[in-house]
């Protein structure tokens, strides 16, 4: 990341230490995997750029926003009506994760054969890893599935 | 063992949210999806929508009018258009993205600002064209294509499209909610009032075709549809493992490859890097009875 974000970070309770580790493990998933690919579309830099910023300068137009008055509504299935929260201007976040992290603390409260994503985000929040949801003013789920 | 009984079987209680409400002093709001898609389901969650429409005008001091329905309605369309206008571009062969790129770019459209992100897809989505009128791809042409169909992958979840693309195939479509069910139907943006507007979308948002409705065939249809679309040479179904509605599903999946004479490989697997030498094993020999010309 190009800035230094850890007073951001540690305003919304990140667990500082932690996600350091965690940003480095990802940053390295993703030149092992991203950018080790070959002929790449010039395009793809853009979305290389909001990865290297996935904790940060996302983030932190979000905190700003949010001083504007604007509300962050954090979603997990598809079902959520966007065009609502867009139409109250607010800023619609989906909150699904796709990584084991904070796995031992989420096993602590739901038990070990709960499907990965649920895990995920429950470990996320429980590890003080994710300034999605730090940031969230509502947190909007379907009864889609029953582990939900 | 009947439906009714799988069904019960899958049935654990809905507790993940009550637990995350606590975790985040009261922050969670919970909408009511219905499992069926009838007239009961569906005026369900029109109520469903009116309610949480009526929460967000709470919590954001802000009411709904027409003109910011409309407007918002337009810039999510344009948000699912550019991301249906990459789905197609990647029916060339070879195609001028790779399944990784692809699937990165669907999973930042749910938290990238949307008309930025929509301009970006669509910059993007101008130099594939460029990239198909000269035959450029990102692998040769005539490498094996893959569809991939199931659970969602949410960020980082990056795991089967690095095996698959690894060993040198491309995976060419996704129909998941990080893909085709999250961008595959508009709304109809024509509507006079408010109610109207909250009938439609409330309707477009029942179209989404997940395992976890009751019955769910035109998932199945979509599949064949999409398979057709992006010139699939095999389909591999991903479940989550414990993700019972999609690991159930995966039987019926694979009754609409057998019909159309698809290969078909079904993977149960979770984030970890635990099976990844099995995963790789299996995905290899997929991908080699695929180029053989023999069926799996």
């Amino acid at each position: 990341m190009s800035k230094d974000y850890k007073q951001m970070w540690s305003d919304l309770e990140i667990n500082l230490d932690a996600h350091d580790g965690l940003l480095g493990v990802l940053s390295d998933a993703y030149t092992n995997i991203y950018l080790s690919q070959k002929n790449r579309p010039e395009g793809m830099k853009y979305f290389d750029f909001v990865i290297s910023e996935v904790h940060g300068l996302r983030i932190e137009e979000i905190v700003e926003v949010k001083k504007q008055g604007r509300k962050v509504i954090g979603t997990f299935c598809v079902y959520v009506p966007e065009e609502l929260i867009l139409a109250v201007d607010g800023v619609c976040i989906g909150l699904c994760a796709g990584a084991d992290v904070g796995t031992d603390e989420a096993e602590k409260y739901i038990p070990r054969n709960t499907c990965a994503l649920i895990k995920a985000f429950m470990g996320f929040k429980l590890a003080g890893l994710c300034p999605y949801v730090q940031t969230a003013d509502l947190i909007v789920g379907e009864t889609t599935c029953k582990g939900l | 063992m009947s439906r009714r009984q799988i069904l019960l079987l899958a049935r654990q209680p809905a507790k993940a949210y009550e637990l995350f409400d606590e975790m985040t002093n009261g922050k969670v709001y919970v909408m009511e999806i219905p499992h069926k898609k009838g007239e009961d389901g569906q005026a369900l969650w029109r109520n469903e929508v009116k309610r949480f429409s009526a929460k967000l005008e709470e919590i954001s001091g802000k009411k709904i009018t027409i003109d910011k329905l409309k407007q918002a309605s337009k810039v999510v369309n344009e948000k699912r258009k550019a991301l249906q206008r990459l789905a197609s571009l990647r029916s060339a062969d070879p195609s001028p993205i790779s399944g990784l790129d692809a699937l990165l770019v669907n999973q930042v459209a749910f938290y990238d600002d949307p008309l930025r992100f929509t301009a970006k897809v669509n910059e993007l989505c101008d130099e594939l064209t460029e990239r198909i009128k000269s035959g450029t791809g990102v692998s040769e042409k005539g490498s094996t294509r893959i569809l991939i169909s199931g659970s969602p992958m949410a960020i980082p979840n990056w795991k089967i499209h690095a095996i698959v693309e690894g060993n040198g195939a491309t995976i060419v479509g996704e129909e998941s909610c990080v893909g085709e069910r999250n961008f595959a139907s508009l709304l109809d943006e024509n509507f006079s009032s408010i109610a109207e507007g909250m009938q439609k979308i409330a309707g477009r948002y029942l179209t989404i075709n997940c395992a976890c409705f009751t019955p769910n065939n035109d998932r199945l249809t979509d599949i064949e549809i999409i398979a057709k679309r992006v010139k699939a040479d095999g389909i591999l179904h991903y479940a989550i493992q414990f993700c019972t509605p999609y690991m159930i599903e995966a039987t019926k999946v694979k009754k609409v490859a057998d019909k159309i004479k698809m290969p078909f490989l079904r993977i149960e697997t979770d984030y970890s890097m635990e099976d990844m030498g099995q995963l790789k094993t299996r995905i290899e020999a997929f991908l080699e009875m695929i180029g053989k010309g023999v069926k799996a």
